[in-house]
């Protein structure tokens, strides 16, 4: 029942790893239905101009960035041996409550996401994205 | 018979090319109605049909209809993933029953 199971997880190495004989090992999972639909309502906005609503004046925002973050905080459920750039020791994964994303949650703080690399940020959204979501062939089958 | 229990004797079905005929292995079988899930039925053998990961899916679809869902919560609290292959799975039943329907219509003309 791991496919249906929203506390299981996979871990992943980054194709970024530097350190091939020590890597970093993430732990990332699914997504619920209602954190999903919320982060796709986020990322994207839609303004049209009060004044001249007829016309094409338009003003479009993709959140791609702060798509992945949220993502990440809600889809990334803790590492092994993740060293800190500045100071070179290793980080404790920690979570913070919030109730953000319609209901209260612990999520990834702020303070980690601020540590990975934006590269592997943006990777490791795609595979939470990927286990979140149903591939062409598993719709088929 | 039913799919749940999964255990198809495909070992069995190699080693005699006369019951991968009758089990739908490489087409399907000439046994009417030869494989049920449910109340699904079908002529190909499932063991070729489904993958493991599909399987788990169906099988959750089942027991939804009976109002039991995977996770602790409501809809909203279970995976992404689970709720659109559930609505996948959903709409390709209502297909079914729907050719089946006019099939039967159009036998009654």
């Amino acid at each position: 029942m791991k496919v249906l199971n929203l506390a299981s997880t996979k871990n992943h190495i980054s194709k970024y790893e530097d350190d091939k004989n020590n890597p970093t090992v993430w732990e990332i999972g699914c997504l619920d239905e209602m954190a999903a639909a919320i982060i796709d309502d986020m990322s994207t906005e839609y303004e049209i101009d009060k004044n001249a609503p007829e016309t094409a004046r338009a003003k479009t925002t993709f959140n791609y960035n702060k798509k992945n973050f949220d993502i990440l905080r809600l889809g990334l459920k803790g590492f092994q041996n993740l060293i800190h750039p500045e100071t070179g020791k290793e980080v404790k994964f920690e979570t913070v409550a919030t109730a953000r994303f319609g209901k209260s949650r612990n999520v990834v703080s702020d303070s980690i996401l601020m540590v990975i690399p934006r590269k592997v940020r943006d990777e490791l959204a795609e595979e939470i994205k990927k286990l979140s979501g149903l591939s062409e062939e598993q719709e088929k089958n | 018979m039913a799919l749940g229990e999964l255990n198809l004797p495909c070992e069995h079905c190699h080693e005699n090319p006369g019951l991968q005929v009758e089990n739908g292995c490489l087409k399907d079988s000439p046994v009417p109605d030869r494989w049920q899930i449910g109340k699904y039925k079908f002529q190909r053998c499932p063991g070729k049909l489904v993958t493991a990961e599909s399987y788990e899916y169906i099988k959750a679809y089942n027991w939804m209809q009976r109002g039991f869902l995977p996770n602790p919560g409501g809809w909203m609290e279970q995976p992404a993933k689970f709720v659109r292959a559930m609505t996948i799975i959903d709409s390709e039943l209502m297909k079914r029953e729907k050719e089946e329907i006019e099939k039967i219509k159009r036998g009654a003309k």
